[in-house]
């Protein structure tokens, strides 16, 4: 082990005005206080200078310090007509110039593109009438490396939540003489409906990664510039676009984030427009639906649905603005955009770790609990013959009617929309019991070997990593598949797609995920909007979602059967 | 550096960002807001909208309009120069709107 060298020194220079007077001071503490080894004159001199006497009457004494001190106000009077700026301010400077070369010596910097290159750039990605379509371009990638980068380890997710930990689960529950409820609790109610949303997080990971990317290399600032001209449409200005971004991730953020804005009437109406974008938790059911009825074209639909809430949004906020919510003035948008810059993984690690670690919390309290609540639900009376005669059926079926002209006026559709009004997650959730747990069926459960099942996951996890590598450069080469044929694709799936093409057609699947899509915001955006702007706007917004949901979901199926399309 | 700093909010008469002031200066951002915290503890600036309530926001890390906008500050109140009203923090923005 070194020892650290004691004689290492270095003195600021501070300049041909203070640095004698600084000389002058330390020779007149030095030559006249014996001070204690730790404290060095000059130091003492300089801290003097720079105002802090308290520091010296707590050395030397009250009575000893009054003697430098009528020195230090003398040479304090000297120097104010020559330091204009302030004695302090001129000494921090001095420092701050050394501290600004030995950085500039020893840190070795990340690489931030050329100005030039910089300039160049921005003459695209912001130009008027290019910045959105690249935009859209850029969204539309994402969402297919979403989609196609994360359906492997979907699957792999899905065999092994449905197989070795159902397995563990029953034989565990088995082991301790576990009652026919609790194991149905444990396996159909918690295991089912957190599982079938827990299978999601490699998607999500995959698009929070992508986001944090944008973000971090300086795109999104951009973008946000671009956008103002768009937003102008609706009276507002691009600063709201900060608010509509975080939407995509969590309309509750979102919605908070509004408070940057201008004026209650900018901030009301991005906050109704904010959970039209479609937030994460709405990616499994579009995820699910998309690999049961449309295959490759899995991840256009997505784009489109994506799409659709920004249009809608667009289309509302114009209308809002012209109507309920009128803009009186025009305000300015100051922006400043940062380097480009090559994303730091450390960065995207705290972004993708942070964002997914809420939607695990969401999985293990909410979703949890109400998957708990619905397969009490579904289980109650006891004797019922069908999960339709449950509580949960009769419920879901009394409503049914109301979303037949969309297509999709089924109890089991209903009642799955009916739980997504809490958390949108929930769909996907209370499917996966109403679709693959029927009573009775938690009993029966073949012998378990963990050392098999172990493996099995290993080499589960390899493939899926091999197909994803796979998809990755299929994305990059659209039309040429470079692995896999179509007809090997579509085979694929969840547990829960290949079930659903047998009470779903592919045009009542579209107006199923539209619906999903554009209804009521979620539990706790409504909460945060109650907070922000009060009930009745919280209310409204439920509403008014609700209702244009339905007409924009009818429309599409009905137009979709007038065309021919089943 | 802290000297033109102090001029360059003399000249503007308005409050300035510390990223607005990284990019006049071609300065690092962590730089420019460390010679900003000295000049405030020096009590020549006042730093607006560095809400300590950005605790209670649920964005917290989520939030992307701090590193967009960068901290605001502008000169202390002194004859000819009042604190600009509008400039209060995300938190205040009901009472914002209720005043």
């Amino acid at each position: 082990m070194t020892k650290p060298k004691s004689n290492l020194f270095f003195q600021i220079d501070y300049g041909p005005v203070i640095e004698p007077e600084i000389e002058n001071l330390r020779a007149l503490i030095e030559e006249r206080f014996v001070l204690p080894e730790q404290i060095k004159p000059r130091w003492l001199a300089v801290k003097v200078l720079e105002g802090e006497t308290d520091l010296l009457e707590h050395i030397l004494g009250v009575e000893d310090a009054s003697v430098v001190l009528e020195r230090v106000r003398s040479i304090r009077k000297r120097l104010e007509e020559q330091v204009p700026e302030g004695l302090d301010i001129a000494m921090a400077d001095r420092r701050y110039e050394l501290v600004g070369r030995v950085v500039e010596q020893s840190l070795k910097r990340p690489k931030v593109l050329a100005s030039l290159r910089m300039e160049r750039a921005d003459r695209v990605v912001t130009h008027p009438w290019l910045g959105i379509p690249i935009f859209m371009m850029v969204m539309y990638l994402v969402f297919s490396l979403v989609v196609n980068v994360s359906e492997p380890y979907l699957e792999w997710i899905d065999a092994v939540i449905s197989g070795p930990i159902s397995s563990w689960a029953g034989a565990l529950l088995s082991s301790i003489g576990a009652s026919i409820w609790l194991r149905g609790l444990i396996l159909d109610g918690a295991i089912a409906g957190v599982g079938g949303v827990l299978i999601f997080v490699p998607g999500l990971v995959v698009l929070f990664a992508f986001i944090s990317l944008l973000e971090d290399s300086g795109y999104l600032a951009r973008v946000a510039f671009v956008m103002n001209r768009f937003l102008s449409f609706l009276g507002l200005t691009g600063k709201s676009f900060v608010p509509l971004i975080l939407g995509f991730g969590c309309a509750v953020p979102g919605i908070y984030a509004t408070r940057t804005l201008n004026g209650r009437r900018d901030r009301l109406l991005t906050a109704l427009l904010v959970p039209l974008m479609s937030c994460s938790a709405r990616l499994p059911v579009y995820v699910v639906f998309g690999m049961a009825f449309f295959g490759q074209s899995a991840d256009r639909v997505i784009w489109g649905l994506y799409a659709l809430g920004i249009a809608t949004a667009v289309l509302l906020g114009f209308f809002y603005s012209r109507t309920l919510l009128r803009s009186s003035e025009e305000m300015a948008f100051l922006m400043e955009l940062p380097s480009y810059r090559l994303p730091r993984l450390s960065n995207l690690w705290i972004h993708v770790s942070l964002r997914t670690g809420e939607f695990l919390r969401n999985a293990g309290t909410l979703i949890l609990a109400a998957s708990l609540v619905v397969w009490l639900l579904l289980n109650v009376p006891l004797k019922s013959s069908s999960l339709e005669q449950s509580a949960f059926g009769k419920v879901s079926s009394f409503v049914s009617p109301v979303l037949k002209p969309a297509g999709f006026g089924t109890w089991e559709a209903s009642g799955s929309l009916i739980t997504g009004m809490v958390a949108k997650e929930l769909v996907i959730a209370t499917m996966t019991q109403i679709y693959l747990d029927e009573p009775g069926e938690t009993d029966a459960k073949s012998e378990i070997k963990p050392l098999q099942d172990l493996v099995d996951i290993g080499r589960g996890f390899i493939v899926a990593t091999i197909r994803a590598g796979e998809r990755l450069l299929d994305t990059f080469t659209p039309g040429v598949p470079l692995f896999a044929g179509e007809g090997e694709r579509e085979e694929e799936g969840t547990a829960l797609s290949s079930v659903l093409q047998d009470s779903f057609t592919p045009l009542s699947a579209l107006a199923f995920i539209v619906f999903v899509s554009l209804y009521t915001p979620c539990m706790a955006t409504l909460g945060a909007i109650r907070a922000e702007f009060g009930g009745w706007w919280a209310l409204f917004s439920a509403v008014s979602q609700t209702g244009m949901a339905w007409l924009v979901a009818t429309l599409v199926f009905q137009l979709g059967h007038l065309l021919g399309f089943a | 550096m802290l000297a033109k700093i102090l001029a360059e909010f003399d000249r503007e008469q308005r409050p300035l960002s510390s990223r607005e002031l990284a990019s006049t200066f071609r300065k690092d951002l962590e730089v420019i807001e460390g010679m900003l915290e000295t000049l405030v503890s020096s009590g020549r600036l006042v730093e607006l909208g560095r809400d300590g309530p950005c605790d209670q926001c649920p964005a917290q890390g989520l939030c992307i309009v701090l590193p967009l906008g960068g901290r605001q500050f502008c000169l202390v109140p002194h004859e000819g120069w009042e604190l600009p009203v509008e400039n209060g923090t995300c938190w205040e923005a009901g009472d914002r709107d209720s005043s």
